[in-house]
């Protein structure tokens, strides 16, 4: 599996050859933005679902 | 026309990250899976409106009807606009819904509710849930399975923010509703309120998506990544098979079928979650042993393995294949429903397993579909084929609650029912798994005149990527 920048190989990427435009930092706030209200999610859900074993 | 959403200006440049394209997914769908938290001001709506829960029921049917239409009707678009466009299309519908729906609420005219959310907003679910599909494969052809499983998640995962979120949000509109206390229902402008918040937010949201999301160029691949690696798999086909041809061939309703009997029996659990678990514990003076809290738990319990089942079934389908994780979905589903309807009463802690692994696999079949028809036509017109799939969805999305509503009626009192009489509906559901079971047995690999011809195939995809095929 490729885990790096996803560069990749064929017609795409030999077609510039400059530095990649997305950078790590914005891999990291696209994540951020979904990964925060996902997170708020699922800490309130196992909250509620604490219930089951405790309510 | 925008000529900023065109597929051709939204083509990866060299160099882009494709880590970026899973959360642009993950935007969207975190939005439109807010559809499944409904029930949040369910009963504010009944009280607003006047009716019956079925008259607010309708609502969320007509969405999810409207879902399974437009995947089925817009495919072969979102196709060959690409997914910008289409995440702007789906999210101009979807926040249109909302605003009527608030329309609608605000001046207490039903039809405008049903017309907004149910119908409009109905039309961006379906156009936004196939929208990130195709081109995630794409991204990821190494990985296609945890690829849509980390977008199709987020379709699962946005009710558990939406759910929450909601309850503040009718507190902060509303300050005489308190969700703590046992029948406290939100004012109905509250719920309009509600559903400005999210048409603003959601348009935020989704906005961010379109302009996030890139298609690779034609010929790109992973680093390190070889395609023979992949054409040695069994099933997996090198070769386009288009929807109008892919609706033709028996696997796409053997795969119909699988789709709609395992999405038929995760509702069967869905439907009655926080009842049934009353229900099965009740003891023979009609009190149950399991308390309300304690049931919303179970909900939410039941939500976490939904979406955790989207992301981690589908990434394992990557390593040992899609049929063989159907089997495991419609087998072992299988197997865990009979044991619920069996022996669910004897331990919760039993209950509440098998409830989890079911709906795991509900989420999994969902999530790993589209990976299971890239294996099986190729990712030519993936995206329109999906969509077209969904139309079994929207059929579960009916049947499945007319099954266990219509038992359930039959056997007596909501409030008075004990685990016997689920028996009939979960029994039910353990033979409609058996009918998946079969289907996803009998699936065999696409025959070769369904094939398209390899230069049409080609010409199709250099006019999309503006004459770069090579």
């Amino acid at each position: 599996m490729s885990t790096g920048t996803g560069a990749g190989t064929g017609a795409g990427a030999a077609a510039g050859g400059g530095a990649p435009r997305s950078s790590t930092a914005r891999v990291a706030l696209g994540w951020a933005l979904v990964g925060v209200p996902l997170a708020y999610g699922v800490v309130e859900t196992v909250l509620r679902a604490s219930k089951l074993f405790t309510g | 026309m925008v000529p900023l959403l065109d597929r051709r200006r939204s083509i990866a440049p060299p160099g882009f990250n494709r880590w970026l394209v899973p959360p642009a997914a993950l935007a969207v769908h975190l939005c439109i899976g807010q559809v499944y938290a409904t029930s949040v001001y369910k009963n504010a709506l009944v009280q607003h409106f006047e009716v019956g829960n079925t008259e607010i029921g309708v609502v969320f049917s007509i969405a999810i009807v409207m879902l399974g239409l437009s995947a089925a009707v817009a495919g072969t678009w979102v196709d060959r606009n690409g997914p910008r466009r289409a995440m702007a299309t789906s999210a101009l519908f979807w926040v249109t819904g909302f605003l009527v729906g608030a329309l609608g609420i605000a001046t207490s005219q039903l039809w405008l509710l049903y017309l907004g959310y149910g119908v409009i907003g109905g039309i961006g679910l379906g156009i936004g849930y196939i929208s990130p599909v195709s081109t995630l494969i794409k991204w990821f052809p190494d990985r296609p399975g945890l690829a849509t499983g980390m977008a199709i998640m987020g379709f699962g995962g946005g009710a558990l923010v939406a759910s929450p979120l909601s309850t503040r949000l009718l507190g902060l509109y509303d300050p005489d509703y308190d969700s703590s206390v046992a029948g406290s229902v939100p004012a109905g402008d509250a719920v309009a309120m509600l559903f400005v918040t999210f048409a603003v937010a959601h348009a935020l949201f989704m906005a961010f998506g379109a302009a996030t999301v890139r298609v690779p160029a034609e010929g790109w691949r992973p680093d390190g990544f070889d395609p023979a690696s992949v054409r040695s798999k069994a099933l997996v086909t090198t070769a386009s098979v288009s929807a109008r041809n892919a609706i033709r061939t028996p696997q796409f309703w053997l795969l119909w079928v699988v789709l709609f009997c395992n999405v038929t029996a995760g509702i069967g659990v869905l439907e009655q979650a926080s009842p049934m678990i009353q229900d099965f514990f009740r003891g023979a003076d009609g009190t149950s042993s399991v308390a309300v809290a304690a049931a919303g738990g179970f909900v939410g319990l039941l939500s976490m393995a939904n979406m955790a089942g989207r992301f981690v079934w589908s990434s394992t389908s990557d390593v040992i294949g899609r049929k063989p994780i159907y089997l495991v979905y419609l087998g072992v589903g299988l197997v865990a429903y009979a044991l619920l309807a069996l022996f669910g009463q004897t331990s919760t802690a039993l209950f509440v397993l098998l409830a989890a692994v079911i709906l795991s696999f509900y989420g999994g079949g969902f999530a790993t579909v589209p990976a299971y028809l890239r294996d099986l036509f190729g990712t030519f017109q993936v995206g329109a084929i999906h969509g077209r799939l969904l139309t079994a969805w929207s059929t579960a999305g009916v049947v499945g609650p007319l099954i266990v509503n219509g038992f359930l009626d039959a056997q007596g009192t909501p409030g008075r029912l004990t685990a016997e009489a689920y028996r009939p509906a979960l029994l039910t559901m353990v033979a409609l798994l058996a009918v998946g079971l079969v289907a996803n047995l009998l699936v065999r690999p696409v025959a070769a005149r369904f094939h398209e011809p390899a230069p049409a195939a080609e010409r199709e995809r250099g006019e999309r990527t503006g004459g770069r095929a090579s």
